[in-house]
């Protein structure tokens, strides 16, 4: 799943469209087109953030509206880890590996 | 520079953590984040010398370096560690064991030099992805 959000993220169009939802909101397709790139290619991109987990969508009349799920964004950031975190969570398993070792 | 320190304690008397400390086949199975995976190591940490470790995790793959640069058997390692194409320097790690009773041992954890301690070790590749999400995260929680 994290690895499916990188990829889709990895994309400087596709970064650009999950930033401006998240500063923004829910948005429709058609206002995030930038006039640069065509209907078909953005709609690719939009499958791609939908099929990562990235985006949700939801029809209002005729439009389709986009916005940022924030789990997705959560996940992300569990893998954003400080120097302590990193030590923390080591020392952890460590304790979890000593005690299945050493259990009477 | 700032440092970061860890006191922990287990169940184990000085010598046996001292093992899992220093032995390729116990460091493997805990270095690491929660859900992370070792995937090469060269890390026999008991003898001075040059390591390296390649943690797999769901970003891909990031590999850590460094040197033993102090050992005192069932007391003290000490070792420098560096994640190549990170923009900070090489800090040192130092893990402290005290013995505490017959079957336990308090270890102390030193990390020194590090610059920031929001470096993120995870980060590597993804650095500026994450910055610019985290930044506009922040915005559009405030």
């Amino acid at each position: 799943m994290l690895p499916d959000t990188f990829a889709a993220l990895g994309n400087a169009t596709r970064l650009a469209i999950v930033e401006r939802l998240l500063r923004e909101g829910e948005a429709a397709a058609g206002d995030l087109a930038d006039g640069t790139m065509s209907a078909p290619a953005m709609s690719h991109h939009f499958k791609v953030l939908r099929d990562a987990g990235i985006l949700e969508q939801r029809v209002d009349a005729q439009r389709r509206l986009y916005s940022v799920r924030p789990e997705a964004i959560r996940a992300i950031g569990r893998w954003s880890l400080t120097h302590r975190q990193f030590w923390e969570q080591s020392l952890d398993r460590l304790d979890q590996l000593i005690d299945k070792e050493n259990r009477p | 520079m700032s440092e970061l320190r860890i006191e922990r304690s287990y169940s184990i008397d000085a010598t046996q953590l001292y093992a899992y400390l220093t032995r390729a086949e116990y460091l493997v199975q805990w270095w690491g984040p929660e859900g992370a995976s070792v995937s090469a190591a060269s890390l026999d940490l008991s003898r001075p010398g040059p390591w390296s470790i390649t943690i797999e995790t769901p970003r891909g793959p990031f590999e850590m370096t460094g040197e033993v640069l102090k050992v005192e058997p069932g007391r003290l390692v000490e070792f420098t560690m560096d994640v190549p194409g990170q923009n900070a320097p090489d800090s040192t790690v130092r893990f402290e064991i005290v013995p505490d009773g017959a079957r336990r041992s308090r270890l102390t954890l030193v990390q020194s030099g590090i610059t920031d301690d929001m470096v993120e070790m995870g980060k590597r590749g993804w650095g500026g992805t994450l910055a610019r999400l985290e930044r506009v995260m922040g915005l559009a929680g405030a």
